[in-house]
């Protein structure tokens, strides 16, 4: 347990580093995410499975300029964990399991996104410092804080992965005991409320008017592969 | 146009493209990505000036705030190569990048944020269902292959074209990417539509496994799934955060479900 409780917190702060300060790879996003988390914890179906689900639902997130956001990316590391976690014990709660992760996950999301802006003030000295750097011409210096900064995002990532993914198991365990009287047949089909806000997400990017005979021929195709 | 001896050799600006992967470490609100940008530049400023007056004043402007999208980053690196290669007046060169900015910004946005990024990702959802890992991978390869790509066509055209850089920036190329990506999303959306009404019923296998059986449809999920779509895109006009949205979704969901029953 301990060393998968390390492993996934590497993980989460190599994706925090990816979708903020280097690289940007987009391996940061949930989709790869839920698959390396359930590869890591051998169960890749389960992670595939979180990962399509938090794809659909964080699509509409976009690091765009200054813009603020929720961070999904460590919310979604730790959401695939607890849902692997929590799916290994107790299989047969799979839509009791996603609902108590998606709760759990999106405002953790939101705390995420505040560490990140938070992290991203305390650059602020990083870069008082660089001013300093820069009028004693120290060249060198630069590269320490380069690594400062890496080292900073590395760190939120890793720590705030660990220390989400222990308290998701140590809320939603319990929890899972308390509701057996939640019926997996009252929960059933409860993706489709993710499914359609995804949909939604995709028609509002793609589907503006001049895309309209792309779109059309896009159903025409669909309509072949289904029946192929 | 200046008259100059090349100091910047092929091998410096492949040092330049690789460093340009960490152009936003460090990324503050007050100065953006000012300091991934000069700790990209420190090899030139070694090379180019000798000097310690030179040397500090190169850092000092390249410290100013400046801001792009991290993809494209790579049009200001080269072309700032260049004029500092060959010497131009250090005014100029601030007044460019705060020049570029915009719309290195506003293309880069549209370009990955709003059209490469969704599409690539709808694609990948898609392939997911048919191929499992390997379509999460093939998003992965696909995004990765264009990336580098336009990383490493942003460092050697802004550093031929310097000033002029902004000639390529609204050349076909970027703008093909934007327009042909919109239409791939909107084609893949289409896709995407038609697969989830047709495999509705797969949805609850998720569990155990996701592969996709065609059993025959269940018109109470389609009614379902085209409300929550018709909600979810209603609350996205409105500017409501989708997160909210969801958790209204899931209300809405478990309220139906006990009064209506089995759905």
């Amino acid at each position: 347990m301990f060393q998968e409780l390390l492993l996934i917190s590497v993980f989460g702060g190599l994706v925090a580093l990816d979708k903020t300060e280097a690289y940007q790879t987009m391996f940061s996003e949930p989709l790869l995410i839920g698959t390396v988390v359930g590869f890591l914890l051998g169960d890749l179906a389960g992670g595939l499975t979180i990962g399509i689900l938090f794809q659909l639902a964080y699509l509409w997130v976009m690091p765009m300029g200054t813009a603020t956001f929720p961070d999904p990316t460590v919310g979604s590391v730790v959401g695939a964990c607890g849902f692997v976690i929590l799916n290994r014990l107790s299989p047969d709660r799979f839509h009791l399991i996603l609902l108590l992760i998606f709760l759990f996950v999106i405002p953790f999301s939101f705390f995420a996104g505040w560490s990140l802006i938070k992290q991203r003030q305390l650059n602020f000295r990083l870069l008082e410092e660089a001013d300093l750097y820069a009028e004693r011409v120290t060249i060198k210096g630069f590269g320490y804080l380069f690594f400062l900064a890496l080292s900073g995002s590395f760190l939120r990532g890793f720590v705030i992965t660990g220390t989400g993914v222990l308290c998701l198991l140590i809320v939603l365990k319990p929890l899972l005991g308390l509701l057996t009287f939640v019926s997996e047949l009252y929960l059933e089909n409860m993706e489709l409320t993710i499914w359609g806000l995804g949909i939604g997400i995709m028609i509002y990017l793609f589907g503006r008017k001049k895309n309209l005979s792309w779109c059309i021929g896009g159903v025409c195709l669909g309509i072949i592969f289904l029946l192929v | 146009m200046h008259t100059h001896m090349r100091k910047i050799s092929r091998f410096d600006l492949f040092r330049l493209y690789l460093r340009s992967f960490f152009v936003q470490a460090g990324w503050t609100y007050e100065r953006m990505i000012s300091l991934g940008f000069v700790w990209i530049l420190i090899p030139l400023a070694k090379k180019l000036f000798s000097s310690e007056k030179e040397q500090r004043d190169f850092l000092k402007r390249h410290l100013l705030s400046f801001n792009a999208n991290p993809y494209l980053a790579s049009y200001a690196l080269g072309a700032v190569t260049k004029l500092e290669e060959t010497k131009t007046p250090p005014q100029q060169i601030v007044r460019f990048k705060d020049l570029l900015r915009g719309p290195l910004g506003a293309l880069g946005d549209n370009l990955i944020w709003q059209n490469l990024r969704p599409a690539l990702l709808i694609l990948g959802l898609i392939l997911t269902f048919r191929f499992g890992v390997y379509g999460a991978l093939s998003f992965f390869l696909i995004f990765n292959l264009q990336q580098v790509y336009l990383r490493a066509r942003g460092i050697v055209k802004g550093y031929a074209l310097g000033f002029r850089v902004s000639s390529d920036l609204t050349c076909g190329y970027l703008q093909n990417v934007t327009k042909w990506s919109g239409r791939m999303g909107a084609v893949l959306l289409g896709i995407l539509i038609v697969l989830s009404y047709g495999h509705l019923t797969q949805l609850k296998s998720w569990g155990r496994s996701i592969q996709l059986v065609i059993q025959p449809p269940q018109p109470e999920k389609i009614v379902l799934l085209s409300l929550f779509i018709l909600l979810s895109f209603l609350a996205l006009k409105r500017n409501k955060n989708p997160n909210y949205t969801l958790l209204i979704l899931l209300a809405f969901f478990l309220v139906i479900k006990a009064v209506v029953g089995q759905i």
